[in-house]
Formats: structure tokens, sequence, C-alpha cells
């Protein structure tokens, strides 16, 4: 309560003149990024944001188009904020819109750590500040056979990892949602699935061009249902790959666990690559219902990422290896 | 004596009854579930919203069909059986507009899709089974059927079961965790099951030889109307 009103209270006083000298401020953090990226040898362990939240709207809407979005028609705001897989909010769809209202998003402290030279811990909101942010509007490919299409705001993924500087150890990235009994619900009533959800991808796939650390979609903040404050966005990937509200990557040199690999290994692989030729779930993986559309469409091996991701396995039977 | 006063009455209009009074109560659900569909109040997945709701209504009244004659033994209100054929084809209702859902709306009438998802998907075969047993039973559920069939008609309409547990196992298939309502359909049907198997025997062991006969002639109904 008494965080919530301090931070309104922050809001109120934000007057329109002083926003413009926000985007000097900003521009001034990312060239301290890079300034920093290039002398390394510390930790970067940062204290109190520096960034009062919610940050000024303008950080996401001026976000940067992207050459890898697609033109499909997206799916609306509501669709993609009340049609949520969010077992931390319960498990029918609709619940993590609904039960999601008191969810905090901040204050965040995310991590990078395990085999790198620079482990960080920021606060989310200096991370954010630290990455010149792009819009990328990809398909979402559930492993329900349902698919939408929505713009992320976001970061690439391998520059947060390029700045922790990862040693020559590091096979895989781990990350972890946060554990809190208090934020959510199931955490505290409900052992149906090991909490706190885990993922993790191969270093490859980390770095990879199309992954990416989504902060904010439509032009705004990230919403509570969607994984604010920071979620993975993997698109070629089934939906449950892309991790929400993280607070821990870790990169590692073993296999990391993953959170329904290791519920139903025989269900969901540990890849979890998009595949119309393999359906280990009980139901045909051949076609999609895109949420808003009637009829169904064709699924595209890797979720039609084939181009960017394609190269990654192929030594590897997918038959196999789902 | 509930039977006593029904006893003048003629059949055919204690059937028509039983229909009028079953057919508008269980197409209730499917008009609100029409309403709800065109008026966009189901979640963000309508079609998938309006084939659940439509697969549940008809397992359920498969159910309520199924229990008529325990419910009906149990407590000796013999009217109960004039319900059953109605409760049996309001179901069977349920589960064309289950598939015409399906097959309609969400697949477009794309017949390659359709037939890659019927291949490849364990419990639409299951589902596609369970619906295929039930189409004779509907057929045959006329006087003219119950009379040219005679004996045999329990014996094909005992296939409502096996439909029962096609149709459960249907859903479980596809769910990621036992909700309390198929944990609720399956104990339905174990009990509604079991009730078939263990009340003969019961009965064989205990009360001797005249109650074969008369068991028979309750659990098949008489022909009534059309």
């Amino acid at each position: 309560m008494i965080k919530r009103s301090l931070a309104s209270r922050l809001n109120a006083d934000i007057v329109p003149s002083e926003i413009t000298d926000r985007d000097a401020y900003l521009n001034r953090r990312q060239f301290l990024a890079r300034a920093g990226g290039a002398a390394a040898g510390t930790a970067l362990v940062l204290g109190a944001p520096a960034l009062s939240w919610p940050l000024d709207a303008s950080v996401y809407a001026n976000a940067a188009s992207s050459p890898y979005s697609t033109d499909e028609k997206q799916n609306t705001f509501t669709e993609a904020t009340t049609y949520n897989n969010f077992w931390e909010f319960g498990k029918q769809k609709w619940e993590p819109a609904q039960n999601s209202k008191d969810f905090k998003p901040r204050p965040w402290t995310v991590t990078v750590s395990g085999e790198v030279g620079t482990p960080i811990t920021m606060d989310i909101d200096d991370l954010i500040g630290r990455f010149s942010l792009q819009e990328r509007i990809y398909r979402l490919r559930c492993v329900e056979a349902w698919s939408m299409v929505i713009p992320w705001v976001g970061f690439p993924l391998s520059e947060l990892i390029s700045a922790a500087e990862p040693t020559s150890k590091a096979k895989f990235v781990h990350f972890v949602t946060l554990y809190s009994e208090e934020q959510f619900p199931a955490h505290k009533t409900n052992s149906y699935l090991p909490w706190p959800y885990e993922e993790a991808l191969r270093m490859d796939e980390a770095m990879n061009e199309l992954t990416m650390m989504a902060v904010g979609m439509y032009g705004q903040e990230l919403a509570n249902p969607n994984g604010a404050p920071l979620r993975l966005v993997v698109p070629w990937k089934y939906g449950f790959k892309s991790i929400k509200s993280i607070v821990s990557i870790e990169l590692t040199e073993q296999q990391p666990r993953a959170t329904w690999n290791q519920a139903n290994p025989r269900y969901y692989g540990w890849y979890s690559n998009v595949n119309p030729r393999v359906s280990p779930v009980p139901y045909s993986q051949a076609t999609e219902t895109r949420i808003g559309e009637n009829g169904r469409r064709r699924t595209e091996l890797f979720n039609g990422y084939g181009d960017y991701v394609a190269h990654l396995y192929e030594d590897l039977d997918l038959r196999r290896n789902y | 004596m509930a039977d006593a006063k029904r006893k003048g009455r003629n059949p055919a209009q204690v059937a028509k009854r039983a229909k009028l009074v079953v057919l508008p109560l269980t197409m209730m659900p499917l008009a609100i579930a029409l309403v709800r569909y065109f008026t966009d109040q189901f979640g963000v997945d309508a079609i998938g919203d309006f084939t659940l709701d439509t697969g549940n209504w008809g397992i359920r009244l498969l159910l309520a069909t199924l229990a008529v004659t325990p419910i009906r033994e149990l407590t000796g209100w013999n009217w109960l059986i004039t319900y059953r054929r109605p409760l049996g084809l309001a179901s069977f209702y349920y589960l064309c507009v289950h598939l015409l859902v399906y097959a309609y709306l969400d697949f477009a009438l794309n017949l390659e899709f359709i037939l890659i998802d019927v291949t490849e998907s364990i419990f639409i075969v299951v589902g596609v089974a369970g619906f295929l047993l039930l189409i004779p039973l509907a057929i045959t559920s006329t006087t003219g059927w119950i009379r040219r069939l005679g004996k045999r008609w329990r014996m094909l309409h005992r296939l409502a079961y096996l439909a029962l547990i096609l149709g459960v196992v249907h859903y479980l298939l596809q769910v990621k965790e036992i909700t309390f309502q198929l944990a609720a359909y399956m104990v339905a049907g174990a009990l509604l099951l079991g009730y078939r198997i263990v009340a003969p025997l019961l009965k064989r062991a205990g009360a001797g030889k005249s109650s074969a006969r008369s068991r028979q002639a309750a659990t098949t109904p008489r022909p009534a109307g059309r």
C-alpha cells in the first residue's frame, strides 16, 4: 500500500516540462551502457533505481521498428492480455488477467550470473535504460495449437549476455521466474508445477538475433498477464519456452532444467521448437487457430522463422529432439 | 403409487409430455451458448469455448440418460422411464452441434486439415468413435425400432455406456490435469456402470426367479407413441 502510493506520488510529481529532460537522460544512460560494456572487468552492481517507475510512455512508444517484424495482422491488446497461460495466476486462460491485478512489477531486480566475467545485478528500469528498445512484431505459437501476432518492445538477449561477458564454459542459459507466495497466488496454494518456473536455451539459441527480452508490448509497458516486467520471447519455439517475470538469468555449462519438460518430458521436449510434423502431445500440431480468425492455418516449421534458425538444428534429428 | 395415478393414461401422451418437458429444458444451454457466441460473450477463444460447452452438455445429458434406470429402480418412480429417450436424444443433438462447431467454425470445413487432425489426434479419434456409436442408438430410439428389435434393442443400447466411456476418455486425453468436472464425470460414469453390473448380480443372488422377467420388462421401454 505504502509503496504504491509512493509510486503514484512520484508519478504525479512529474510535470510535462520535465519529460524532455528524460530523453536526454536516457541517451546519456545508453551511452554509459556502451562505454561500460567496453570498460568491463568490474561487476555492474547498482543499487537504487535511477529512473522512477512507471517510465515515461515514450520509452516504449518510440521503440525503433525492426526488420524482423511480420506484417501480418496484429491481435488486439485485449486478446493478448486476457487469453494467457500463466499458471502462477491460475490455470484458466482468463485467470491471469483477473488475478494479476495486484501484481507489483516494481521494484524488481534482475541478475545475470554463472559463467560470466561480469555478473550483473540491476534494477529493471536501470536495465531498460541501458538498451535502445526495438519493437518486434512476432508470431506466438502456443503448444495448445493457437497463435497470435504481438508487437513486443524490448532488446536482443544477445546484448544483455554480451554485456555480462560469457566465459568459454557458458553453454546454456537458464532463466528463472520470480518465486513469491505474496505475488503469485499459485505459489502459495498450488503445487501443480514445481515452482518457480524455469526455462532454458542453448547458448546459440540465446544469442540468435530473433531471441529478445521484452519489457513492453503495443507501445506500452509489458502487462502483468504477459510477464511484466521482463520476459523472454523466442518466436520459433512453443510459447511456454518464453518464460515470464524473470528475476534470474544464469549461464551454465550443464543443460539446465525446464519446468514443462520436467513435468511431462514425453509431451514437452527440452527444445520445443514449433514443428507441424511432430506431435508428442495427444493432439495434432499440423494446424493452428489464429486467435480472432475462423478456420485454421497450417503451422510452419519453426513457426515460419526457419530462415533465421534452421541452421541451429542442422545436426539434430527433430523427431527425436522435439 | 405414482404409477397407479397414471395407469389409465395413454402411453403416447405420457411420452409426448416428457418430450415437451425435456426438449425445451435441455436446449436452454444451447440457446445460451448461441447467444454468447454471437454476442461475443465467450472468451477470446470463442470457438474453443463453444466446442467445450457443447461437448460438456453432451456428456452431462448422456450421464442423465443413463441415470434414469438406476434412479427409477432405486426409487420406484417408474414414470421416469419416459424421460430417458428425450434425454438421450438431447445428448445426441449436443454432440451433433459439437461436431458441427468443430468442423464448420474451427476448421471452416477444410477437409484436408480435418483429416490431418483426426488421424494425428488420438483424442479426436476416440471422440469420433464415441459419436459414431451413438448414431445407431439415435436412429433406433423410435417406438417402431423398439418393437422391431425386441430383446436386441436392450443389447444394442448398452453401447451408450461405451460411448460415455469414449466421451470421457476423449475429454481426459486433452487436458493437462484432471479438473473437478472431469473427476465428477468419471465418478458418475463409474457409479452408473457399476450399478448396471452389480444390481443384477445382487438381485439374482437375493430375490429368486420371478425378478428376472420383471426386470426385463422394466428396462425395455414399452412402445409408446410414434
